[in-house]
């Protein structure tokens, strides 16, 4: 693979074959999703969305599709494949949801091997979570009137926004119907919000209990029989049971996937890189919560890798003004995405990789139901969560050095996400191992889902501070398009 | 000795980490382990010249050094412990036994291990329910931090060590459990405040000297005492870890007699003998320990509801108030849902978010007396 050439007669104003490939894409996508509602809910659906009325919030894709102002070529049509994935595949999933309530189970973490498990069980996932991370993406206020509804229930407002915009849902009534909760979270704050979902929904809990030390072949063995415990309560919780052959179909799937992710990654090692930002967060939001082990996500890699591929040809960069090779520690910026782009924009800072989404990458042996058991609990150990919020800060600073040693990372964006106390409790320890290492680090308060917190303007102004003051920059362009 | 000078010795105890006793234990040779959860067995910590210590900052004042590492929004427990060992004031302990308890107390084991740097520091894992397989993992946890023990201190912990030890703790949690009989009285002769007092002195020093110099006498006196009658209503104190007496001492203040808890630092779910079930002791420290009914263990609710209902039933509890450390996750869900469990039984409940340091008592006063009044009391 030869190094890319910055370029900079790609012109950061889009031209006639960006629009079109733009409209291309929004038509496209509302086709999609709109043919999938008339066909599966028909006149129903307007009866869902007056039961909950977060279905509405989704119709709007302007977010998503403003986000590619400034973006051209082969890095555009990335981002859009994958704003056209997250909006047809959310539109799938809620469908799904609406049609089989009791075959629905409640979970917390967009859990890599759990959705496979349920999947193969003939249940469809919830994750709480998705719609709250949907809503931030789309209209970051969507989700206040949800946490206030939390804090009235008596949910202290120091808890994870996310998690409080996922309970107000639920105290507002407006939770799809269920038959089970499984409490899975990496994030023990989390965790133990699935007493008060049980409580609310009159519904099955059950625990599934993640050791502290996660990355041990004790832990594996530990969490291979807790999975099999969970697949037995399922069975007598729920009309689903256990298809042996399915899971089998469906982690070679994902080891497919996983193989289909690598390859990206490999590219984003480049210097420029080929592609950044959403690519790398939204590929792993997608993937893993709504198209575990199905042929869609390996296409999905593959439409991106294709991408990639053309700009590593054309010699051309995502960025064509990179300049910083940033990685984004603790959660990405759900709630003012359009950040990213402002970033490579303003300052030529390219997001290379985040901590959110970069995991071990675990292929699972499927010759016999053991192999699966231990692959799947090896999976689910070393998911980003788990990392973040769990086991020691050994840990969390090994997957730290790796993503800064494999890409080449010369900038910390860390996103300070109020809520999330492990993050906190970890920054004092992260400054000081930045500054061993000699990597600048930002520090950025934020909210991943309560814009209340900080704006986009706060966001924005703490980044050209930081910038001017601490690494001596001088910006790109005064203002951004569209932001 | 008489009455002002048994309460004394309590009081010194508690408000000082290098107490009297534990001078007395370590100049004889001992070694103080912290350890900072009722999940960190003290059987462990009490074999061949080692002896428990709980974690505690008694008086402190402010966590300014700890707020380099742990943010305000860190549970003020665990940055007043960091702010303790960053000024050197547990250096007399011979090492640190964490419990991964939560992902405060997992990170505060973190800053600790790299800013103050103990001679010994150790993590424990228990997990968060209570099955076979979780009990089997924590029989593997127990062998590895006895091993851990056994090679940095060079003692000897086996069997038979450690079934004196089961001994010993189960000959202190029976007079301890006749003190707290003692509270379901119509008149104990015993506020909540001192018995909270006895909790945390023995939590704070050598129980065997402990046990031998005051508790034994503390319940001689208390049979000689006539019983409390001037209260409003009989509460109960329910929640997470309270080492200060202080807060207990208000909610008296405003009438209300404490006359049952439940939580770790109190009687009902930390002190209970440990069973003859098994042979192998680190079994049944495991099984111990795994069943107690603390909000980290989240498929216990319906135990623990069961424990805080009889409770009220043996005591007659006229009302309950949930007490937890601001910005615990933990306590936040399981103060809901148990909240929501007692309303629907018509049992006054008061929730109370409080920080590790007393402070705050005028709102804490006003909060209570609200309560006992909105009880008809």
């Amino acid at each position: 693979m030869r190094a890319i050439q910055p370029n900079n007669s790609e012109s950061i104003l889009s031209s006639t074959k960006d629009n079109w490939v733009l409209w291309k894409t929004i038509g496209r996508t509302y086709f999609t999703a709109g043919k999938t509602i008339l066909k599966r809910r028909g006149p129903k659906i307007l009866s869902d969305a007056k039961q909950y009325p977060w279905i509405t919030e989704l119709a709007d894709l302007s977010s998503f599709f403003r986000s590619v102002s400034g973006r051209s070529g082969a890095y555009r049509r990335a981002i859009l494949t994958l704003f056209e994935a997250t909006a047809t595949n959310v539109v799938d999933y809620v469908v799904d949801v609406l049609e089989q309530p009791e075959r629905v189970v409640y979970f917390q973490s967009a859990g890599l091997g759990l959705t496979e498990i349920l999947k193969s069980m003939g249940l469809i996932p919830y994750v709480d979570m998705a719609i709250p991370v949907v809503n931030a993406l789309l209209n970051p206020p969507s989700n206040t009137v949800y946490m206030d509804a939390a804090e009235s229930e008596g949910v202290s407002s120091d808890i994870c926004s996310l998690g409080r915009s996922a309970q107000g849902l639920l105290f507002k009534g407006h939770y799809p119907k269920a038959s089970v909760v499984i409490g899975n979270n990496g994030c023990e704050g989390q965790v133990n919000s699935s007493l008060v979902y049980a409580k609310k929904l009159g519904l099955p809990l059950f625990i599934l209990d993640m050791p502290n030390k996660y990355n041990t072949e004790r832990a594996e063995e530990f969490f291979a029989k807790e999975l099999l415990r969970m697949i037995e309560w399922l069975t007598s919780n729920t009309p689903g049971e256990m298809d042996w052959n399915r899971l089998k179909e469906v982690l070679d799937g994902r080891n497919r996937q996983e193989e289909a992710k690598l390859e990206l990654w490999e590219m984003m090692r480049l210097k420029p890189a080929p592609l950044a930002a959403e690519v790398i967060f939204l590929s792993q939001l997608i993937a893993p919560t709504f198209l575990a082990g199905l042929p869609e996500a390996v296409e999905l890699y593959q439409s991106l890798c294709e991408c990639g591929m053309e700009n590593i040809r054309k010699g051309v960069a995502a960025n064509p003004n990179e300049r910083y090779r940033a990685v984004v520690w603790h959660p990405f910026m759900a709630v003012h995405f359009h950040i990213y782009r402002y970033l490579e924009l303003k300052w030529g800072v390219s997001v290379i990789q985040d901590s959110m989404s970069y995991s071990e990458t675990v292929f699972v042996d499927t010759s016999s139901v053991d192999s699966m058991m231990r692959g799947l609990a090896r999976m689910m150990l070393n998911t980003p969560m788990v990392n973040i919020a769990r086991g020691t800060a050994e840990n969390y600073f090994q997957t730290f050095e790796q993503i800064v040693d494999q890409y080449d990372i010369n900038l910390v964006l860390v996103g300070d996400h109020i809520g999330c106390k492990s993050v906190a409790a970890m920054t004092g320890l992260l400054r000081d191992r930045c500054r061993e290492r000699g990597l600048p680090a930002a520090f950025i308060p934020y909210d991943l889902i309560d814009p209340r917190f900080a704006s986009m303007s706060d966001v924005m102004t703490r980044f050209d501070q930081f910038m001017e003051t601490v690494l001596d920059a001088e910006p790109l362009m005064e203002t951004v398009p569209d932001i | 000795m008489p009455e002002e000078s048994v309460m004394a010795v309590f009081q010194e105890i508690i408000d000082h980490t290098q107490n009297a006793l534990v001078r007395e234990a370590m100049d004889a040779g001992r070694i103080p382990i912290g350890y900072t959860c009722s999940f960190v067995p003290e059987i462990l910590l009490s074999v061949d010249g080692l002896f428990p210590l709980r974690l505690r900052a008694p008086g402190i004042g402010g966590t300014q050094l700890a707020d380099i590492y742990l943010p305000p929004i860190i549970c003020s427990y665990c940055r007043s412990l960091l702010e303790y060992g960053m000024n050197g004031q547990y250096d007399f302990l011979g090492g640190w036994v964490f419990n991964h308890s939560c992902q405060h107390m997992n990170r505060c084991s973190d800053v600790v291990k790299s800013v103050v740097k103990p001679p010994f520091v150790h993590v424990l894992d228990a997990l968060h329910t209570c099955t076979e397989n979780t009990i089997s993992w924590m029989v593997d946890e127990l062998r590895e931090l006895k091993e851990k023990l056994s090679n940095h201190f060079d003692v000897s912990i086996n069997d038979d060590t450690l079934m004196t030890a089961i001994a010993d703790h189960n000959r202190f949690v029976s007079v301890i459990q006749r003190i707290g009989e003692l509270r379901k009285l119509d008149h104990p002769p015993l506020t909540g405040t001192e018995f909270q007092k006895v909790m945390t002195a023995s939590l704070a020093a050598p129980k065997d000297l402990l046990l031998g110099r005051v508790v034994k006498e503390y319940l001689d006196l208390l049979q000689a005492r006539e019983g409390v009658r001037d209260y409003r209503g009989r509460l109960m104190v329910l929640g997470g870890a309270m080492d200060d007496p202080g807060y207990i001492e208000i909610i008296e203040e405003m009438g209300g007699l404490v006359v049952g808890d439940h939580f770790c630092t109190g009687s009902v779910p930390g002190l209970n003998p440990i069973s003859n079930e098994t042979l192998d002791p680190l079994e049944r420290i495991a099984r111990h320990t795994m069943a107690k009914p603390c909000p980290r263990m989240l498929d216990s609710i319906d135990v623990r509801l069961r424990s805080v209902m009889q409770t009220i039933e043996d005591h007659r509890v006229d009302g309950v108030i949930i007490q937890q450390l601001k910005f615990c996750d933990s306590m936040t869900y399981y103060g809901m849902a148990m909240a929501e469990y007692l309303r629907e039984a018509k049992i006054p409940v008061l929730r109370l978010d409080r920080e590790y340091r007393l402070s705050g008592e005028g709102q804490l006063r006003t909060r209570v007396q609200a309560f006992i009044e909105s009880m008809g009391r």
